[in-house]
């Protein structure tokens, strides 16, 4: 009886963790599958399939909503947005990235393509209220330099440089400037 | 032989001889109705002396005929302290009874007209139920016209001095009880003493044509219509006045510019034949003029208690430019003047609707006399609208000592012993406290108006002059104000960071109104300290030069704009004996910085500092002094900063391995934040 009871318990242990290996089995695969649709979109992209690639980035956002690739993939759909002129779309997805990483160090870039937008739209008001977000979302000082940067890359492979200088700043994608916010 | 031609006087001299008869008759007739008048002038005395309450004279009575009795010099008279008093006293009153009505045997007024009658307004106040119930007996069968020449109506001074308004007036008496008048109403030039045995000047005002139409009933008056008009404005209105009440609706109309009539060029021809062809056409003396320059309060409506020497306005409501407005208040006109009043904006706004509106506002204002002077509270709430937000605002006067008084040549001058001018706006307090403040107001001209000013302002003075240009619309402002000798660190009531400067300021200041609200001047304060400013800490510290914590200056000087979009200071210069510190300051209206600043540190003050001693070899020894010029931008409380390019930081930067150029921003950094509160 004693060997029974004993036997049991431990089938009973055992089916536990098995049930439990079963579930880490399972999320290491989920994991697996976010990290898969992100390199997926990479790999789209400097095959230059960037409607593939944005549709990776897409169903990673969608199926994913608690991924650590999600910042990436969120900055990349906001890219084709605008690239594709759909700047209805963009700007929806770049303030939502505002709102939700707002210490990220894709923000100065965010926020110079929310100003594009605003600037393509003929609102003035939005414009000069993202220019002072910009402005104040770094202070520096420049003892020796004449700016201070900062960069950043895209999932959809784009470099971005951020330079600070003292009564303006620059963005740049890919070596090409992109705004320019003088104050 | 028969005498048949007729004399052609005979005729004639018949004729004559009757109307010589007919005029002896009437004068026979005429004496004798005097005789008997004059003889009865004790007995109509006294008639009248019962019907008024008070003893009547009167200095003569005649009659003319056909149908006119004259009165000459009556007056009611009165007792007031010992004082043999005339109230009212007419010089003559001339009556017209009907003829016809005479033969029947009734005696019936047909017109009134009294010369140059003078009433106080007091003894009306006093006797006005006995005035009405006059009124009342003199309604008949027929119209009874009163035509009232050069009437004073006079309201006695303190000082035994009067004041008079002027009143030429034609009145209708109807049967139905309605009394139709119209007129013209005017006032004198007069002085009244005030403190002190001086004299205060007040101008006439501005005659005034009326028209009304009233109805009593009983104590009660029913004001149909009421129309006072001038050059200035237009006043209409209507209501009632029973039992002390007064309560009435209108409307009134006030021209906001002077009238300019265009003056026609006579040299032309062609004007002077459209002069010639076409006649003036005359005013409608009861048409409004309005002109498109006019300020129209509309809905106006009024319940006043005059219990006098208290006035109480229980409401006086009315609407200008669509927002409603309410007055309250209590007037009291006794030997001891005091006044309490209230006036606000959407009074019957809901509270917590009214405390959001920007457009509301709360005046309160009470005054009263203490000894020879006055004392005055002002108090006004607003809301202070900017481009993002709202905030309550609050200005306080408190004034002690005021006295009013005109100089030779008429102008109104006051004197206020002490007074405060406070402002809140949301959590900060500024106070600002001046003792024997003087006014020269400058009335004169009807389309600039001045108040010239000088007044003790903490332990300094100021003096200035402000201007309101009437000519055109919108008005337009300005105030030009000198400061001097004021302790720099009495004013942190008005700056805080004043708190932490010593010195004597002196200082220019321009208001203007438009286009738009500008603050401009210079200040300079002179033999000085400036004792822990924060920037100058930092420079202490970054340097190591304890000593700059306070620095003794010879002066500190500035440039000042101020307007709605920026706040600028140029021209900043402070001159010491081992620092100088100079450059511009400018803070705009989305909080962003713009400045360039050069500090000069002396090689003597540089060679007390252990971290600077070293590198002063690497300086131009001709140089006495080392210059650090750098930028600020960026938000207020997060500023960027740049050192800018000078031969000194090329030659350090030289010296500097890149791993300390890094260290010293970092540190520059740190301290940047700290400064700007970050």
């Amino acid at each position: 009886m004693k060997i029974r009871a004993l036997l049991s318990g431990k089938i009973f242990i055992c089916l536990c963790a098995f049930f439990f290996l079963l579930l880490l089995l399972q999320n290491k695969g989920r994991a697996e599958d976010d990290k898969k649709l992100y390199y997926q979109g990479v790999a789209a992209v400097r095959k230059n399939n960037i409607d593939f690639a944005f549709l990776y980035f897409h169903k990673l956002l969608n199926d994913f909503p608690d991924s650590r690739y999600r910042e990436k993939a969120l900055f990349a759909t906001g890219e084709y947005y605008f690239s594709s002129l759909a700047y209805r779309d963009a700007s929806g997805i770049f303030y939502r990235m505002f709102e939700e990483y707002p210490e990220s160090k894709s923000s100065p870039f965010v926020l110079a393509y929310l100003i594009k937008i605003a600037q393509k739209n003929g609102d003035e008001e939005t414009v000069k209220k993202l220019e002072k977000e910009l402005i104040a979302s770094q202070q520096v000082s420049l003892l020796f330099r004449d700016f201070k940067e900062l960069q950043y890359s895209s999932a959809m492979s784009k470099k971005y440089k951020a330079l600070y200088f003292i009564d303006k700043i620059e963005i740049y994608i890919d070596n090409e400037l992109f705004a320019q916010i003088p104050f | 032989m028969s005498f048949s031609r007729k004399s052609p006087f005979k005729p004639l001299s018949l004729i004559f001889l009757i109307i010589i008869i007919l005029c002896l008759a009437t004068l026979i007739a005429t004496s004798i109705v005097n005789i008997i008048l004059t003889k009865s002038l004790n007995q109509i005395e006294k008639k009248l002396s019962t019907v008024f309450n008070h003893p009547v004279s009167i200095k003569g009575i005649s009659f003319l005929p056909p149908n006119y009795i004259t009165l000459q010099n009556v007056s009611i008279n009165e007792r007031v302290a010992d004082k043999q008093k005339q109230p009212i006293s007419i010089e003559k009153i001339r009556c017209a009874f009907s003829l016809p009505s005479f033969l029947k045997k009734n005696f019936i007024i047909t017109r009134i007209v009294l010369q140059k009658p003078g009433i106080n307004y007091a003894f009306i106040q006093e006797n006005f139920e006995e005035i009405l119930a006059i009124i009342n007996s003199l309604y008949q069968e027929q119209d009874i016209k009163m035509l009232i020449k050069k009437a004073r109506l006079e309201i006695s001074q303190k000082d035994n001095s009067s004041r008079y308004i002027r009143l030429d007036s034609t009145l209708t008496i109807a049967p139905d009880k309605h009394i139709y008048g119209s007129g013209l109403l005017s006032s004198q030039d007069f002085r009244v003493k005030t403190a002190g045995g001086k004299s205060c000047y007040i101008p006439a005002l501005e005659s005034l044509n009326y028209n009304f139409q009233v109805f009593f009933i009983k104590d009660e008056a029913i004001i149909e219509n009421l129309e006072l008009k001038s050059q200035q404005f237009y006043l209409k209105l209507w209501g009632e006045h029973k039992e002390k009440i007064l309560n009435l609706n209108g409307h009134v109309s006030f021209r906001a510019l002077p009238e300019q009539r265009a003056t026609p060029d006579n040299s032309h021809p062609i004007n002077g034949l459209e002069r010639f062809l076409w006649k003036r056409k005359k005013e409608n003396s009861s048409a409004r003029e309005i002109s498109g320059n006019s300020i129209d309060i509309y809905d106006l409506s009024c319940t006043i208690k005059n219990d006098f020497p208290a006035i109480q306005i229980k409401d006086l409501s009315f609407t200008l430019g669509n927002v409603p407005f309410r007055l309250k208040g209590m007037l009291s006109l006794s030997e001891k003047p005091a006044l309490n009043l209230l006036f606000y904006s959407f009074p019957d706004q809901k509270e917590e609707l009214r405390i959001n509106n920007p457009k509301r506002f709360d005046l309160e204002l009470s005054a009263n006399k203490e000894e020879d002077n006055f004392n005055l509270t002002a108090g006004l709430k607003f809301i202070r609208k900017t481009k993002n937000r709202q905030s309550p605002q609050e200005i306080e006067i408190i004034a002690k000592g005021i006295d009013l008084f005109s100089d030779a040549d008429k102008k109104m001058n006051t004197n206020i012993r002490a007074a405060t001018l406070s402002y809140v706006s949301g959590a900060t307090l500024f106070n600002t406290l001046f003792r024997d403040f003087n006014f020269l107001f400058d009335f004169q001209d009807a389309l600039l108006k001045s108040v010239k000013f000088n007044s003790g302002v903490y332990d300094g003075f100021l003096q200035g002059e402000a201007m309101l240009d009437l000519s055109r619309i919108p008005f337009r402002g300005s105030l030009d104000m000198k400061l001097e000798q004021i302790s720099a660190n009495k004013l942190h009531g008005l700056l805080s960071y004043c708190a932490k400067i010593f010195g004597k300021v002196s200082s220019r200041i321009r208001f203007l109104t438009h286009p738009c609200l500008k603050l401009t001047g210079e200040v300079t304060i002179n033999e000085g300290l400036l004792d822990n400013i924060i920037f100058f800490n930092w420079v202490a510290d970054f340097f190591n030069i304890p000593s700059l914590n306070k620095i003794g200056y010879e002066s500190l000087s500035a440039d000042f704009r101020i307007d709605n979009k920026s706040i600028n200071l140029e021209k900043i210069n402070l001159k010491s004996k081992n620092i100088n510190f100079n450059g511009y300051f400018t803070l705009q209206e989305d909080n962003l910085v713009a400045s360039e600043l050069s500090l000069y540190l002396s090689k003597e003050l540089l060679k007390t500092s252990p971290n600077f001693v070293r590198l002063l070899k690497y300086l131009d020894e001709s140089s006495s002094s080392v210059n650090f010029d750098f930028q600020l931008s960026g938000l207020f409380n997060a500023m960027n900063f740049k050192w800018l390019e000078s031969d000194f930081k090329q030659s350090l930067q030289k010296l500097l391995p890149a791993y300390m150029e890094r260290g010293l921003e970092k540190e520059i950094e740190r301290i940047i934040e700290a400064i700007s509160g970050r």
